[in-house]
């Protein structure tokens, strides 16, 4: 006789898999966009990033004798990272980067659902505390498109970074300096959109951070006299943060009034961020501030709901 | 685990979403060509302002930018369309720091004139040479014809009465070349002009009996024969023209050890050259000049072997003689019973001189050779090399003279470089003088 | 007439996706969908409600038609009729296990393939009856709450009647995958349950009739309309509502349905009835009442969906009894299924073992086909997805794990004594994590209480006060020994209304 099946006998197709899956899928418009501008660097690194993320999260939780789950997941955690890095960024740098973001932040801080920290985000803050001078690795997009030298050489000559005097369409279609995946607004657009068709994401919390963050920096330039809040939403890369980073599968919860709590929190850290960060600090800082106060203020919220009820229930 | 339906729907999503996406970015690259092209010529027109005003500013793509190092070059077209001249982005070595410096040079298309250097944007500012140097040297060659040689103006040798002149010198070209290899079989040599009796040219640099090695000037050139400080052609070239301002060899105050202290930017052993100088002087007294050396050494080299040069095969592509006495010694007497009239017959102590690797000539005294570099094993491919020369450029081509930087050799070097590493990448480029 | 209103829908539970998505039933799928099945034998348990066991009337070797009270409900026993839906022999009488538990007599009959109708059923001649009729008639059919509840329905008319409730609800909110049974009913049979609804509110002593569906279910709601548009001569003093609320799991359990119509929290032990003055009847239940009043005809037959996670699906009306077995061996395109059988719907039902000796019951709505139970061997991703779509508001994830490392009394105080079960969090978790086995389990245990089984979507407590028929489930067996001479027949009573 089998053992008896609980109900339910019947489960989502919006699976553990079908969510990295639409994740991965949904990063293909930032692949594209790394690719058409830098090339084939650009390419092997973002399969590099994700097929070493995938094969350390193999082995650890293999050593560990740990469920995994779904590849496409490392697979994407890995592009994540790539998609963060300079164009120009040398093959060791951004193995470190993963590897430390594999083991390190997600296997040893309780594998993956346990972490209270991105690991991507992690990995990338990582690479950029390790190996400062590779921030300037970015690259005009379009140059050097076959050249690979770079993935062992490292940076070329810097670019200058001043983006003042690009036009919005460039800005638009993310056609200046920056990292391989968070240039093109209306590529980031495409897989936001993506997510959402897909319901892996719920509209309202992207809608909470960039509409919070977007308030207040209209409140900034009114305030300040100012105008820097397009150029600021153009190209900082928030859309990638929007879409792939606050809100992911793997760390604190991606749905219901905490997630919605998290997006305000990111949101207003974002902007006081803003005032002194810029690059890669500016994206990756908040989301792991509001990582490790989102888990913090939901054990305290649970710490005080239940000694309320304690003493409720002692009264009575 | 994702269903098989899952698995090819995302897969064909992922493709199609690739292909477009791919198309929307390259159409958005098509549609925003005009701006950015808009925006590269307004930015490129405020870098380039002091370099060489233009309309607009066309990249060159040639293969021979990476052959000379340089970064980028800019053709910039005026308001007729027809080029106005180049900008050239260039990195050199300042030798001071060892740290790069990347200038902006423009250049007129039409009369080869230096339009405009500076420091360009993107420049780093590691090296220690400032802008006051670069203004320095702007103030010189702004307007002049490149290419640019520094430290001394041929036209006021002449002038310079105050030069200690050597007596009982006869007018011509004179020659001398050490009979012996150095270790990495360099066989150096001298070649002097006396106009009037003053000393007007002099050019020291070095053969090797190895025939597919490129000789010593050119290969420090290209970075394959290095010395600490300059290159050794700078140092050869301030060398020689350090020679013409003092017009004796002995002025050069070379130590015992064969340095000297009073030439800036050249830090090798002097001593062969020095040799060399006196026995160019010397020759020029006894009126043995090149012709009448090269003469003397095919007699002697006939009597030895009963050959011509050209049969036994000792006569480089340049018209040297790569023979070596080493094995022969004393044979330089000539068969009508004098001698050549060369130095290395002359005693002299060197005993002390151990640092310098040695060998036998001349019944047995030591002569020198320098072997400061890393010479050993150099092969590099045969190519003839204009000898009088500053940066690969043959004197007879320099257009300019300069006095450079008050007291600073070094940096005047690393500037006057970069603008004739510009000059052969144009001339290159664009066939000049072919 | 007839109006219609929105109202929210409560704010939890999980929309469609594609496995459940009822449009893509095929109009093939509609020509067979009332599907009839003819069983050659039925296993008629006395225990198909929520209540007490009722006692077989019968003996082996009896011969007894359709319709006819095979197990009746012993004296102040919370218990109604069991009737029989084939004409044949009892062959035996003996207990089975059901596969909820539960351990019921039951009553085998052999059919004789003859279709005789025991001589009560036969349509009603005036249906004009009174109140107290129209109590008896739901009474002696054996009518429960057929939604999935088991509760009597005159359990609920008793209750309404004595909280004095203003409205009545008619639950076409069946939202559970593959389930769509009371749909059907609507589609075929909607003169039915208006008039059903009508005699229920009645008895009930309301006039207002609320209709609870789906704002997608159009042709649903056409099919109510037109029924009441040609009914309308016969309630007057009756108003009809449509209350339209969002296609969701589970949007039918009371509640859900508290919150989204009333916009009201029910605490443990409140209900419909004594907090928003409303009682609430599955259509199902409404057609089988007006069934009983019309045709004289008891609970003896029930519309099943019968499904596979893959899309097949057909509805079929079988007589209650029926073994899951010959059900399936006579439905088109299910014979020799090797699949996983699932008694009841996709997410909460049982799967059994034994088909032959498992009857589908006055509750059963629907009878599941799995190729596979999936299991994807992923950990827990903090997602929240489970306590998104909780429709108690309880924390799934963290009940799972509470529970899991034993310490039950953290789990208790956040909330997982409030789990019902429905299975939305399994079915939601991406991981597929077997949370609402768990939690629902120790819920279960919590709750349970005298001899009465855990019922996913009712509360026994109130049921017990409020029972017409007094429960008495810790009556000795003495007392509960058949009296077959204390019966009365169903129907027979009525027949001169």
């Amino acid at each position: 006789m089998t053992e008896r099946v609980k109900a339910p006998f019947i489960h989502t197709e919006n699976n553990d898999a079908y969510s990295a899956a639409a994740h991965l899928v949904s990063l293909v418009p930032a692949v594209a966009v790394g690719v058409v501008f830098y090339g084939l660097r650009a390419a092997v690194l973002i399969a590099f990033c994700s097929l070493l993320f995938a094969l350390s999260d193999d082995v650890c939780s293999r050593i560990r004798h740990m469920s995994r789950g779904s590849i496409l997941n490392p697979l994407f955690n890995g592009a994540v990272i790539a998609l963060l890095l300079p164009p120009d960024t040398p093959l060791y740098v951004a193995a470190t980067g993963v590897l430390f973001a594999s083991v390190i932040v997600r296997q040893l801080s309780g594998g993956r659902g346990s972490s209270f920290l991105n690991a991507a985000a992690a990995g990338r803050l990582f690479i950029r505390i390790l190996f400062p001078l590779n921030e300037a690795a970015l690259a005009i997009p379009g140059e050097n498109r076959l050249s690979l030298t770079s993935l062992l050489t490292g940076p070329r000559t810097p670019v200058p970074a001043d983006l003042s005097q690009y036009y919005f369409a460039e800005l638009f279609m993310g056609r200046f300096p920056s990292f391989i995946g968070t240039s093109c607004t209306v590529m980031l657009l495409a897989g936001l959109i993506y997510l959402l068709a897909k319901k892996v994401l719920k509209p309202y919390l992207p809608a909470c951070y960039l509409g919070m963050l977007t308030l207040l920096l209209l409140i900034k330039d009114i305030y300040m006299d100012t105008a820097q809040t397009g150029m600021f939403l153009l190209t900082s890369g928030i859309l990638f943060t929007a879409s792939y980073l606050i809100f992911d599968d793997d760390t604190v919860k991606s749905f219901g009034p905490v997630a919605v709590t998290q997006a305000f929190l990111c949101a207003g850290l974002t902007f006081l961020a803003s005032f002194k960060l810029t690059g890669i600090d500016l994206l990756v800082i908040p989301v792991l501030i509001t990582g490790i106060l989102t888990d913090v203020l939901d054990f305290a919220f649970k710490v005080i709901r239940a000694t309320a009820e304690e003493d409720s229930s002692v009264k009575s | 685990m994702l269903s098989r339906d899952n698995v090819v729907r995302f897969t064909v999503e992922a493709i199609l979403f690739f292909v477009l996406s791919a198309l929307l970015v390259v159409a958005g690259i098509l549609a925003t060509n005009s701006s950015e092209y808009t925006r590269v010529q307004s930015e490129l027109a405020v870098d380039f302002a002091g370099v060489l005003p233009a309309d607009s500013y066309v990249p060159v793509q040639s293969a021979l930018v990476e052959g000379y190092g340089i970064t980028n070059v800019y053709e910039g077209i005026g308001e007729d369309g027809n080029s106005n001249g180049y900008v050239v982005e260039i990195e050199v070595t300042d030798h001071q720091t060892g740290n790069p410096l990347n200038l902006l040079i423009g250049i007129d298309y039409n009369t080869a004139a230096l339009t405009g250097l500076e420091r360009a944007p993107d420049d780093q500012g590691l090296s220690a040479i400032t802008d006051e140097d670069i203004s320095v040297i702007l103030a010189q060659t702004l307007g002049q014809q490149i290419p640019v040689a520094y430290g001394v103006q041929r036209q006021d040798t002449d002038d310079n009465a105050e030069q200690q002149v050597l007596t009982g010198l006869n007018d011509g070209i004179y020659y001398a070349q050490t009979l012996s290899a150095d270790r990495s079989g360099y066989i150096d040599y001298v070649e002097m002009s006396i106009e009037n009796g003053v000393i007007t040219m002099v050019q020291w640099d070095a053969f090797n009996v190895d025939m597919n090695i490129k000789n010593r000037r050119e290969s420090s050139l290209d970075g394959v024969y290095e010395v600490s400080g300059l290159n050794w052609a700078s140092q050869s070239y301030i060398l020689c023209h350090a020679l013409m301002d003092v017009q004796n060899p002995d002025l050069l105050a070379m130590k015992s050890d064969g340095t000297t202290d009073i030439i800036d930017g050249v830090t090798v052993n002097i001593r062969t050259f020095v040799e060399l100088c006196v026995e160019c002087i010397e020759n020029s007294r006894a009126e043995f000049d090149k012709d009448m050396y090269f003469a003397g050494m095919r007699e002697i080299v006939d009597n030895l072997f009963e050959g011509d040069f050209e049969s036994l095969g000792v006569m480089n592509d340049d018209g040297f003689i790569v023979f070596t006495f080493d094995g022969y010694p004393g044979v330089f007497a000539l068969p009508d019973g004098g001698q050549m009239n060369v130095r290395q017959k002359i005693t002299g102590d060197l005993a002390d001189y151990s640092d310098f690797d040695s060998t036998a000539a001349d019944g047995g005294e030591q002569m020198t050779t320098t072997d400061r570099g890393n010479e050993d094993g150099i092969r590099t491919e045969d190519s003839a090399y204009d000898a009088d020369s500053i940066d690969g450029i043959p004197m007879a081509e320099i257009n300019t003279y300069i006095d450079g930087i008050e007291g600073d050799i070094m940096s005047t070097a690393d500037i006057v470089t970069a603008i004739n590493t510009t000059y052969r990448f144009l001339k290159d480029y664009l066939n000049w003088m072919a | 007439m007839s109006v219609g209103r929105r109202s929210s829908s409560f704010y939890k539970g999980f929309n469609s996706d594609n496995a459940l998505d009822f449009s893509k039933r095929s109009s093939f799928d509609r020509d067979v969908m009332l599907e009839r099945v003819y069983p050659g034998r039925l296993i008629l348990p006395m225990l198909q409600h929520h209540g007490d066991e009722c006692i077989p009337n019968v003996k082996i070797g009896e011969t007894v038609a359709i319709g006819q009270c095979v197990g009746a409900p012993a004296p102040g026993t919370m218990a109604v009729p069991v009737h029989a839906g084939i004409s044949g022999t009892v062959t035996a009488i003996r207990p089975i296990v059901l596969p909820d538990g539960r351990t019921s007599m039951s009553v085998f009959i052999e059919g004789d393939r003859k279709r005789t109708y025991h001589p009560t059923v036969r349509p009603r001649n005036n249906v004009n009856v009174s109140a107290a009729t129209v109590m008896g008639i739901v009474r002696d059919a054996g009518i429960v709450g057929m939604g999935g509840e088991g509760i009597p329905a005159i359990v609920k008319i008793n209750r309404a009647k004595k909280f004095k409730v203003k409205e009545l609800l008619v639950n076409c909110l069946q939202s559970e995958p593959f389930a769509d049974s009371d749909y059907l009913i609507i589609d075929e049979y909607a003169d039915h349950v208006i008039m059903g609804a009508v005699a229920l509110a009645g008895s009930c002593g309301v006039k207002i009739i609320n209709i609870l569906i789906s704002k997608d279910r159009k042709k649903e709601i056409t099919a109510l309309r037109s029924a009441m548009e040609r009914s309308f001569s016969m309630y007057s003093g009756y108003a009809f509502n449509f209350i339209f609320l969002k296609t969701r799991f589970p949007q039918g359990y009371y509640r859900m349905v508290a919150r989204a119509v009333y916009g009201v929290n029910l605490e443990e032990g409140e209900c419909l009835e004594n907090r928003c003055r409303a009682v609430m009847f599955n259509c199902s239940t409404v057609y089988s009442c007006w069934n009983a009043i019309a045709e004289s005809m008891p609970l003896v037959s029930r519309t099943v969906s019968i499904s596979t996670e893959d899309g097949l699906l057909r509805n079929v009306v079988a007589p209650i009894g029926t073994p899951v077995s010959e059900l399936l061996d006579n439905v088109s395109g299910f014979k020799g299924s090797s699949r996983i059988i699932v008694w009841g719907n996709a997410l909460t039902g049982l799967q059994i073992d034994n088909p032959e000796t498992t009857p589908i019951i006055k509750t059963t709505s629907g009878i599941c086909l799995i190729t596979d139970v999936q299991d994807i061997n992923s950990p827990c991703i903090s997602c929240g997805k489970c306590s998104d779509v909780c429709p108690v508001s309880i924390e799934p994830d963290k009940l799972y794990m509470l529970i899991k490392n034993g310490r039950e009394k953290d789990a208790e105080r956040l909330g997982a004594g409030k789990c019902i079960g429905c299975g939305a969090c399994s079915y939601i978790c991406p991981s597929y994590i077997k949370l609402s086995g768990v939690v629902a389990d120790f819920a279960a245990l919590k709750r349970r209480k005298g001899s009465y089984p855990y019922s996913a979507v009712g509360d026994s407590e109130w049921i017990d006060d409020l029972a017409l028929l007094s429960a008495d489930p810790v009556s000795s067996a003495e007392s509960r020994k058949p009296v077959s001479d204390t019966i009365t027949l169903p129907f027979e009573g009525w027949e001169t209304e």
